[in-house]
């Protein structure tokens, strides 16, 4: 924990924002303007409290997630080869690991309901509510909350797409 | 590809992959129009006059594309 953020409840080093924050970058790389459940998994995936967790690379999610949309386009007729190169956005490497108020306010993008709602998870089994001291966050809260997810939710959709098991990550994610 | 085509197939597709595609034009667009303010922008388009093409104020145009060029 750093001495002076007002975002990290002692012994925790993890915050949402810090997931909030590459997902965001994430949705605005693939010109979302809402934050949603598929980028917040995404943004999990360089997480390193779920390191071993997720058996998939970034690149191998994008590129699904890509897939996914060319193959959605060309069943309505529309020619797949429409295909552009992503956004400019902020790499996950050079992300802050903790995040100032500035971090997440500058280029901010509002969430999705659901993102909003799996994201909140993090504190799930602790102190209700917005981040009081003492307020304990887990990454592998807002993993959970995201593979109770059906489709045709995109978060769910992009599982399905890398062939992920939730059953089995599930697993996994009861032993970090 | 016509018109008609189009229809016949948003009719025959599955409102999943039918909404997907939605928000796949709509992040197209977005890909198309990051794209076209750094070409305008490279041809020594202002602000202003992006904004106007767009529909928006430059504020806005600047806020969004700024960070290109």
């Amino acid at each position: 924990m750093t001495a002076g953020s007002p975002w990290t409840a002692a012994g925790s080093a993890y915050h949402p924002w810090t997931t909030y924050i590459a997902a965001r970058e994430e949705a605005r790389r693939r010109g979302d303007r809402k934050v949603g459940t598929e980028h917040l998994l995404l943004a999990l995936l360089s997480e390193p409290d779920l390191s071993g967790v997720l058996d998939v690379t970034i690149e191998e999610a994008r590129a699904a997630l890509d897939a996914l949309d060319l193959e959605a386009l060309a069943a309505i007729g529309l020619d797949a080869r429409l295909d552009l190169p992503p956004l400019p956005s902020t790499p996950p490497a050079e992300l802050p690991r903790k995040p100032t108020f500035r971090a997440v306010l500058k280029g901010r993008l509002p969430m999705t309901p659901t993102a909003k709602k799996a994201l909140e998870a993090s504190s799930k089994g602790t102190r209700r509510g917005r981040a009081q001291p003492g307020t304990r966050y887990a990454a592998k809260n807002v993993l959970a909350a995201l593979l109770e997810l059906e489709r045709p939710d995109p978060a769910a959709e992009l599982l399905a797409r890398l062939g992920v098991e939730p059953a089995a990550i599930r697993e996994r994610l009861a032993r970090v | 590809m016509g018109p008609s085509e189009l229809t016949v197939a948003l009719a025959e597709s599955d409102p999943t992959v039918g909404f997907r595609a939605v928000l796949g034009l709509r992040r197209l667009a977005e890909r198309i129009e990051s794209r076209q303010v750094a070409l305008a922008r490279a041809q020594g388009w202002s602000w202003q006059q992006i904004g106007d093409a767009l529909g928006v104020t430059r504020q806005s145009v600047h806020t969004k594309h700024g960070k290109l060029s």
